[in-house]
C-alpha cells in the first residue's frame, strides 16, 4: 500500500515537473496558458464575480420571491380564458 | 398583460443563445472524438511498440490540447445566461434541469480535466499502459459530459419523469431515472456525440490530406487517414441510425417538427418523404396551395421513419394548427382555450391559497390538474404559431441528411483509395477532403437548427413557450452582452484558427523542418 501511495505521489511530481518544463520549454504551450487564464479571468472575475451579480441578473430577495414573479409572468403574459 | 411581453428581449436573449451555443459547438466536436483517435493511435503503440504511432498519437494531442485550451470554458457563458436570461425557464425548471447539470459538472468535468493533465503531460512519465488509460478516460469524460448536457436538453424536447407544484411553479423530478433513460435523450446523445466523432475524423482527415498534398509527414498523414477514414465511416454509419431514431422520436413526440421538417402541411397516409424539393414561398396554412413548386418524393417512406408503418398517418401543419377528428388530433384554438383554463386555475389557486380559501383552492388545482398538459398553449396567441419556421428547418434537414450519406460514401472512399495506396494520385479528393471539415460543421449546425429552432415555440414541449422563458430584464442588457459574448468568442476562435493552423504547418515536434517523407 505504501508502495503503491508513493508511486503514486513519485508520479504526481513527475507530472507537475512535466508540465512546469513544457510551460518553460514551449511558446505554444505558454501563449494556451495565457489564453486559458485571460479567459478564466473574464469569465470568472469580469462576467459571473463583477457584472452579473451587480449588473445583469435579476434580483430576488428570497426563492418566495422569486416564485412569485415566476407565477405572475405566468398568469399575466396570457388572454384570460373566456369561461 | 400581454402587453407586458418585451419581444426585443425574447429574440436578443433567442440570438445570444443560439450565438453561443455556435462558437461553444466549434470547440466541442473536436474534444469529443479527437480524444478517441488518439487512444487509437497509442493502443497500437503500446500493443505493437512502434514508435511511430505514439508519434501520431501525441501530435494529434498537440492539436486536441490547443482546441482544448481554448475551447474550454466557453460553456460557462451558455450557464450563465441560463441565470440572467432564462431566469424564469430556469426557475421553472430548475429542478430537473440543475441535476444532469451537477452530475456533469462533478462527475464528468472533474473526470476529464484531472485526466488530461496525464495525457498532455504523462508521455514517458507514467507506464504506458496508464497513460494509454488516462487518454481513454478523457475521452469518456468528455462523453460523459455530453451525456448530462444532452440528458438536459433531451428533457426539454419530451420532459417526463416529473410534476409541477403549482405552490412554487417548479417542475420538480420524480423519477431521475426515467429523464436520465427518456429514449429521446438516450437518442440525442448518440446522435449528437457520433456527429463530434464525425466532425473530429474530418478534422483529421483535412490535415492528412494538407500534408500528402504538399508531400509531407507521409507516414503519419496516411496512418491517419486510415484511423480517422475507419472511425469516421463507422461513426457516419451509426449516425444515420440514430438520425433515423431520432426521425422516429420526433414524429411521436413532436409532430410540428417533423411537419416542418418535411414541408408537409395536409397529412397523409403512407406519407412520402421528400429527397428534394422547393418550397413554394409566401405558402400559408390553410390557403389551399401546394406546398412545393417541386419535389421528389420517395413513396411512403416518412410513414415508415416515422411510424415504422408503410401506410401509417403522418399530421401535416394544417392537422395540427385545425384539428383532425378522424385521425383524434386536437387543434391548436382547443389546446389554447385549455391551456388558458390551465393558467387561470393557477392564478385561482394562488389568490385561494393566499385567502386560506381552502375549497376555492382545491376547485382551482382541480381544474389546473385536468388541463396542466396544456398549459404551455395558453400563453400563444395564434394557433398557427405551433408551427416552428418551416423553410428554416426544411432546408436545414435537407443540408444536414445529404453531407451525412455524402460522409459516408467520402469516408468509404478514402479509406479505399488509402489502404490500396492510390489516394495520391487522386488530387481531388484530398481536396475534398480538406473541405469537407467545413461542410462536416455546417451539417452539424443545420442539424441543431433542425433540433432547436424546430422546437419553436417551445423550451418545454408545450409547458413553456420561449417568450415566458426570459428575465424580467431590461433587453439593452442582453444586447450588451451580446456584443461583448460575440467579440470575445470572435477573438477565441480566430487565435484558434491561427494557434491551430501555425502548429499543422509545422508538423509534429521533432520535424518541425523539412518532414518524414516516404
Amino acid at each position: 500500500m505504501g508502495k503503491m501511495l508513493k508511486g503514486f505521489l513519485n508520479s504526481f511530481v513527475s507530472i507537475f515537473v512535466s508540465g512546469y518544463q513544457m510551460f518553460r520549454r514551449s511558446r505554444l504551450a505558454r501563449i494556451l496558458l495565457i489564453i486559458v487564464v485571460v479567459k478564466f479571468l473574464v469569465f470568472f472575475g469580469l462576467l459571473k464575480g463583477f457584472l452579473y451579480p451587480r449588473f445583469l441578473e435579476p434580483h430576488y430577495e428570497s426563492e418566495q420571491q422569486q416564485s412569485e414573479q415566476v407565477i405572475r409572468d405566468f398568469t399575466t403574459t396570457h388572454k384570460p380564458s373566456e369561461q | 398583460m400581454i402587453e407586458n411581453l418585451d419581444m426585443a428581449l425574447v429574440n436578443w436573449s433567442r440570438g445570444q443563445f443560439a450565438l453561443v451555443a455556435f462558437y461553444h459547438w466549434l470547440f466541442i466536436p473536436l474534444t469529443l472524438g479527437m480524444t478517441y483517435i488518439i487512444a487509437f493511435a497509442q493502443t497500437i503503440h503500446v500493443r505493437t511498440g512502434n514508435p511511430e504511432w505514439e508519434r501520431i498519437a501525441k501530435f494529434w494531442a498537440k492539436l486536441f490540447g490547443i482546441n482544448f485550451a481554448i475551447g474550454v470554458g466557453t460553456g460557462i457563458i451558455l450557464g450563465l445566461e441560463f441565470g440572467t436570461n432564462w431566469s424564469n425557464y430556469s426557475w421553472i425548471s430548475g429542478d430537473i434541469f440543475g441535476a444532469p447539470l451537477a452530475a456533469e459538472g462533478i462527475l464528468a468535468f472533474f473526470l476529464e480535466s484531472t485526466f488530461v493533465a496525464v495525457m498532455f503531460f504523462g508521455w514517458g512519465k507514467v507506464s504506458k499502459k496508464f497513460h494509454l488509460v488516462s487518454i481513454y478516460l478523457v475521452a469518456f469524460g468528455a462523453s460523459l459530459s455530453a451525456l448530462w448536457i444532452l440528458v438536459a436538453n433531451g428533457w426539454m424536447n419530451y420532459p417526463v419523469g416529473m410534476v409541477f407544484n403549482p405552490d412554487n411553479a417548479r417542475h420538480e423530478m420524480v423519477d431521475f431515472w426515467a429523464v436520465l433513460f427518456s429514449p429521446y435523450a438516450v437518442n440525442k446523445f448518440l446522435h449528437t456525440i457520433t456527429s463530434g466523432f464525425v466532425i473530429s475524423s474530418f478534422f483529421i482527415v483535412a490535415v492528412s490530406a494538407w500534408y500528402i498534398l504538399k508531400g509531407r509527414n507521409l507516414m503519419l498523414a496516411k496512418r491517419s487517414m486510415v484511423v480517422a477514414a475507419t472511425f469516421g465511416l463507422i461513426s457516419s454509419i451509426f449516425l444515420a441510425t440514430t438520425g433515423d431514431g431520432s426521425a422516429y422520436w420526433v414524429a411521436q413526440k413532436q409532430p410540428a417538427k417533423l411537419a416542418a421538417m418535411e414541408g408537409l402541411y395536409e397529412g397523409e397516409e403512407g406519407a412520402g418523404l421528400v429527397a428534394i424539393g422547393m418550397l413554394r414561398p409566401g405558402k400559408e396554412i390553410g390557403d389551399g396551395q401546394n406546398a412545393f413548386i417541386f419535389k421528389i418524393e420517395i413513396p411512403k417512406l416518412l410513414s415508415v421513419l416515422g411510424y415504422r408503418n408503410a401506410d401509417a398517418f403522418v399530421p401535416g401543419a394544417e392537422d395540427l394548427v385545425l384539428g383532425n377528428e378522424a385521425q383524434g388530433i386536437m387543434s391548436a384554438e382547443e389546446k389554447i382555450r385549455r391551456g388558458r383554463l390551465a393558467l387561470d386555475a393557477l392564478a385561482g389557486y394562488k389568490e385561494a391559497v393566499a385567502l386560506d380559501d381552502e375549497a376555492g383552492a382545491l376547485a382551482s388545482r382541480a381544474v389546473f390538474e385536468e388541463n396542466y398538459y396544456y398549459m404551455g398553449y395558453g400563453h400563444l396567441f395564434d394557433p398557427n404559431g405551433i408551427i416552428p419556421n418551416v423553410p428554416f428547418i426544411f432546408y436545414s434537414f435537407r443540408i444536414m441528411v445529404m453531407l451525412g450519406f455524402a460522409f459516408i460514401a467520402l469516408f468509404l472512399l478514402l479509406l479505399y483509395l488509402t489502404v490500396t495506396n492510390k489516394l495520391e494520385e487522386n488530387r481531388w479528393l484530398l481536396w475534398v477532403g480538406i473541405f469537407s471539415l467545413p461542410l462536416a460543421f455546417l451539417a452539424s449546425m443545420a442539424g441543431w437548427i433542425v433540433a432547436e429552432v424546430g422546437r419553436q415555440p417551445w423550451t418545454i414541449q408545450g409547458l413553456l413557450p420561449t417568450m415566458v422563458s426570459t428575465s424580467n430584464i431590461n433587453a439593452n442588457a442582453v444586447i450588451l452582452t451580446f456584443i461583448m459574448f460575440a467579440v470575445l468568442l470572435t477573438i477565441l476562435v480566430l487565435a484558434e484558427y491561427k494557434i491551430m493552423l501555425t502548429a499543422i504547418r509545422r508538423g509534429p515536434d521533432n520535424k518541425e523542418k523539412g518532414g518524414d517523407n516516404v
